[in-house]
């Protein structure tokens, strides 16, 4: 794994603006999320493939663009070690993104000059990292990814060298943010009246109070108890949470892991105990009352066999070695699914002459291995009808105002009584999740295709534009990060402290900030240790 | 592909040892990289799937494979046995106690329903003990325990009714057409059952069901065209399709709303009003003035459909014929015609809420949101607090895919009259899914 310049493995998607609209990456935009939340983006990866702009100060942003800009500091990161340019990328996506998405994603990696290889799924990547070193044997497993944002289970198999995944399915919309949201809406229920405020109209608070949850969450992994203490404009606010209350809140959550698995496992076809390991990934996994509901669900430990952090993004350079047919990995051959179902909205007639109209007709049914193409033929329902709609969705449900609507294509079939006319739609799903839709009328050889999110695809001109846009923001050098990300982290601290603590941090900053002056890189290196090291001793260390 | 394009493409002959097809499979792979050439792993992988069908469940399975609509799995609850007939499936109920415990209560659950003895909350409490041992934890007891008490439901319907929606929703299984764990055919069935208990529940609650059960009414009493078009329908539900309402009626009652439904006695009723309020002549007026009729004398109400519509021909300026024949039209007679002569039955009867209506419902039932939402808007105006009105406009808008717009109107219908849902089925002889509960 190659460290960035902090010399962490891990980078948090967080960017910020300075006064001086440079960029700040990683870590020290995160910090810098509590004291400027104006000037900083965080959580944009849910955004992706939406219209949503952010506003950073003066400048706006959409999510690929953030994202963007995230994927250029990590490919400096990768330059710096390696000493030659990186041009190519494997980037990791949920298995539940859609084709929107996915497409947002691959637009981000190609303004930050990166070539996008391939798009993984990160159930899959996870269970890369873990099934490459069981290669040897046959083996069946279930991977359990829980992570910010979203919850992944992927059923696999291996044999003869095949890595084939069985199943895939899950709830994107339940993560470790989730059991974070908890303590946030406890803490404003507390604090809202004491602190005689709208908690939720002030960004910095809120920002505050959803950091505060998270380090509450971690120490409620080890300790029998955690205090939230808040301060805020001169108040200090406290409240204390028990392990026993806390799980007791988090159980609706914890409930909601089941349905996922119970899924996986029947389009699998597969029983609970003919699964000889259950794998956790993701970083919420590390939460105790997560891996005893895996426990009790399957009667038997989960592996820790690989770091749930990291495993991810082993999978993905994993995949890159199979993509680039890397030897070391020879006779390996990686067959992934289609998470979720696709097909287009149909109307059907009722026995009793009405019409209903919405209903969801699936084409290619989830857990289809992929590639994959399945072809159905429709009919027209009105006499004379000029032309059919075709409007394609994404989802499970039999009725499409419940499932995603990802695009729509109208073709002209001749004038002929209803029925009569047929067309024959053929959906075709690659190995990188993008969806191509073909509508053909035998009777004309008349041919559609559909090309999903139109509205959304940039011209050329447009493209190069914004990324020239990008390469324009100026970025902090390299060896200048880690003493933004300290300087960022203790004016957190000072945010956050009353008395002499405050007193403290705030004396730390003024002799850090005069050594930086001089420019002795010795001295610097030494100074940030300390002042880190002093931090660590106020709050404890710093999470990723 | 035929079964032999199958095995040539694996370089096979047939066989139902999984293991060979596998390995076969698994060595064409390694030539046939999906990344590199896409088309081939596509033929390579449906050969595959055929084989593996064909050695697992024999060639029926592996012809349904071909026609890409894979046949249904057998899930793993199907495969496993149910826990009231043998529960030792469960890998730990022989070396752990709990497990014992949770079973033996089911059974117990079910034998107590079974002999009937047991009160609603008697049978509630118990399955409220059952659901929350932790032993339910286990996946697989999970499953077993809500197949099971899937079935036992269904088989002692109705005795067990009671437990039906508390299962449903224990076991995540409320929203209907979501696929995977929720489409069980057990579960199908059980839900199905669910909706009958709720639909009866809603009849119960119905204004057409009350005056059905309780005394007849003394006298004449001043009741609306609606509520004898609901009495009508309930009756006719009654004989037809839900035969378990004629045991709860009054007899009494369902004699006195025949008589007082039936058209013959309704017009000679209509007759002694007309002729002790006003002259006999007012009514001789009204008979000449349709003349050309075919039907001069017979009371519209008698007519069949298709002489409802001779009669609408003859006479293209009679608002009441006109208005019949809508609602006819409405509650599923069909005839080329039907859309415009619902339209001219509107023009006929300006402001005519009951009219409205039914074009309203008329133009739901074709799939047409806009006009149909147009003819309720039409009833708003006079009417803002119609329920029935804004509960068709919630299905127009719903139509048109305006959810927003579907879902206030909807929630503000059901304030407003709660059975609403209930009276548009009986009057109009639909049936509309909950597309936007709850509320």
């Amino acid at each position: 794994m190659i460290p960035n310049s902090l010399g962490h493995v891990l980078t948090p998607s967080a960017v910020s603006l300075d006064e001086k609209q440079n960029v700040i990456v990683g870590l020290a935009a995160r910090e810098r999320q509590v004291t400027h939340p104006e000037l900083t983006a965080t959580a944009f990866k849910r955004y992706m493939g939406t219209q949503r702009k952010v506003r950073l100060g003066q400048v706006t942003f959409t999510p690929e663009e953030l994202s963007a800009v995230v994927l250029r500091s990590l490919k400096a990161d990768a330059e710096a070690f390696l000493r030659e340019p990186v041009t190519e990328a494997v980037i990791t996506v949920p298995a539940y993104f859609n084709d929107k998405q996915r497409k947002a994603t691959r637009q981000a990696g190609q303004l930050a000059g990166l070539k996008v290889d391939r798009l993984i799924n990160e159930p899959t990547a996870a269970a890369l990292a873990y099934g490459i070193a069981e290669r040897g044997r046959e083996t069946r497993f279930l991977v359990f990814d829980l992570g910010g944002g979203t919850f992944d289970v992927s059923i696999l198999e291996i044999f003869e060298g095949v890595l084939e995944v069985r199943a895939s399915s899950g709830d994107n919309r339940l993560g470790g943010e989730d059991f974070n949201e908890i303590l946030v809406a406890r803490m404003r229920a507390r604090f809202g009246e004491a602190l005689g405020l709208k908690l939720e109209r002030v960004d910095a608070l809120t920002q505050k109070i959803r950091d505060l949850a998270e380090r509450a969450k971690r120490a409620l992994s080890t300790e029998p108890q955690a205090t939230l203490a808040l301060t805020w404009q001169g108040h200090r606010e406290e409240m204390t949470v028990t392990v026993d209350e806390y799980e007791s809140w988090a159980e609706p959550l914890v409930a909601r892991l089941r349905e996922p698995v119970l899924r996986a496992l029947q389009d699998g076809r597969l029983r609970v105990d003919e699964m000889d390991e259950v794998i956790l990934v993701g970083g919420a996994t590390r939460m105790p009352l997560v891996r005893r509901a895996v426990t009790r669900m399957f009667g038997r430990f989960p592996s820790s066999a690989i770091d749930p952090d990291e495993a991810v993004a082993r999978g993905a350079a994993i995949q890159a070695g199979l993509k680039a047919r890397d030897a070391a990995l020879d006779e390996i051959v990686l067959t992934d699914v289609c998470p979720y179902s696709l097909g287009i909205c149909v109307a059907e007639s009722l026995p009793n002459g009405g019409v209903r109209d919405g209903l969801f007709a699936p084409i290619l049914e989830r857990n289809t291995t992929v590639p994959a193409s399945r072809e159905q033929v429709f009919s027209t329902m009105v006499d004379n009808q000029p032309y059919i709609e075709v409007r394609v969705y994404q989802g499970e449900s039999r009725f499409v105002s419940e499932n995603i609507h990802l695009g729509s294509v109208d073709i002209q079939v001749p004038p002929k009584p209803a029925g009569q006319v047929a067309i024959s739609c053929r959906f075709s799903y690659d190995i990188n999740g993008l969806l191509e839709v073909d509508v053909l009328v035998p009777e004309t050889g008349e041919r559609r295709e559909l090309v999903i999110a139109d509205a959304d695809v940039v011209s050329s001109d447009d493209f190069a534009e914004r990324r020239a846009r990008l390469a324009a923001l100026k970025v902090h050098p390299r060896d200048e990060q880690a003493n933004l990300a300290v300087l960022a982290r203790a004016a957190r601290c000072f945010e956050s402290l009353l008395g002499d603590e405050r007193a403290a941090v705030a004396g730390w900053m003024h002799q850090f900030e005069a050594v930086l002056a001089g420019q002795d890189p010795r001295a610097i290196e030494h100074h940030r240790n300390e002042l880190t090291e002093a931090l660590d001793r106020l709050e404890g260390q710093v999470v990723l | 592909m035929t079964p032999e394009e199958v095995w040539a493409e694996l370089g096979l002959a047939a066989t139902a040892d999984t293991r060979s097809v596998r390995r076969a499979y698994a060595q064409r792979l390694k030539v046939t990289h999906p990344e590199d050439d896409p088309e081939a792993f596509k033929r390579l992988r449906s050969a595959y799937e055929a084989a593996m069908a064909w050695a697992e469940h024999g060639p029926k399975a592996a012809e349904a494979v071909q026609g890409e609509s894979e046949p249904r799995p057998p899930s793993a609850s199907e495969a496993a046995s149910s826990p009231e007939t043998s529960p030792e499936t469960s890998p730990e109920a022989e070396a752990r106690d709990p497990f014992e415990e949770h079973w033996a209560a089911c059974r117990a659950l079910i034998d107590r329903a079974r002999s009937g003895g047991a009160s609603d909350a008697d049978l509630t409490a118990a399955l409220d003990a059952i659901l929350k041992s932790p032993v339910l934890d286990h996946l697989e007891v999970f499953q077993h325990t809500g197949v099971g008490l899937a079935r036992a439901l269904l088989e002692l319907s109705p005795k067990a009714d009671v437990l039906v929606w508390p299962v449903l929703d224990h076991f995540g299984w409320r929203r209907a057409g979501q696929l995977g764990w929720a489409s069980l055919p057990e579960v199908d069935a059980l839900r199905e059952l669910g909706r009958t208990v709720t639909d009866r529940a809603e009849v119960r609650d119905t204004r057409a069901y009350q005056l059905l059960t309780s005394p007849p009414p003394r006298k004449e009493s001043r009741d609306t065209r609606f509520d004898r078009d609901a009495v009508r329908r309930l009756l006719r539900r009654a004989t037809t399709t839900d035969g378990w309402l004629e045991p709860e009626f009054s007899p009494e009652s369902v004699k006195w709303w025949k008589r007082h439904l039936d058209p013959r006695l309704a017009r000679r009723r209509r007759l002694m009003v007309w002729l002790s309020a006003i002259a006999g002549v007012v009514a001789l007026v009204v008979l000449a003035s349709t003349p050309d009729s075919p039907f001069p004398d017979v009371p519209i109400g008698e007519l069949t459909n298709e002489q409802l519509a001779m009669k609408a021909d003859a006479e293209p300026h009679d608002a009441n014929t006109w208005a019949r024949l809508c609602r006819m039209t409405a509650e599923g007679w069909w005839r080329e015609s039907s859309l415009n002569d619902c339209d001219h039955a509107v023009s006929l009867n300006p402001g005519n809420a009951e009219v409205l209506l039914d074009n309203g419902f008329l133009n739901i039932k074709v799939g047409k949101g806009l006009a149909a939402r147009r003819r309720f808007d039409q009833v708003l105006v006079d009417h803002p607090e119609h329920a029935v009105a804004l509960y068709g406009r919630a299905l127009a808008h719903s139509l048109r895919n305006e959810l927003d717009e579907g879902r206030a109107d909807w929630c503000r219908a059901v304030r407003l009259n709660p059975q609403v849902k209930m009276d548009v089925e009986l009057t109009w002889d639909f049936k509309v899914d909950g597309a936007f509960e709850p509320c």
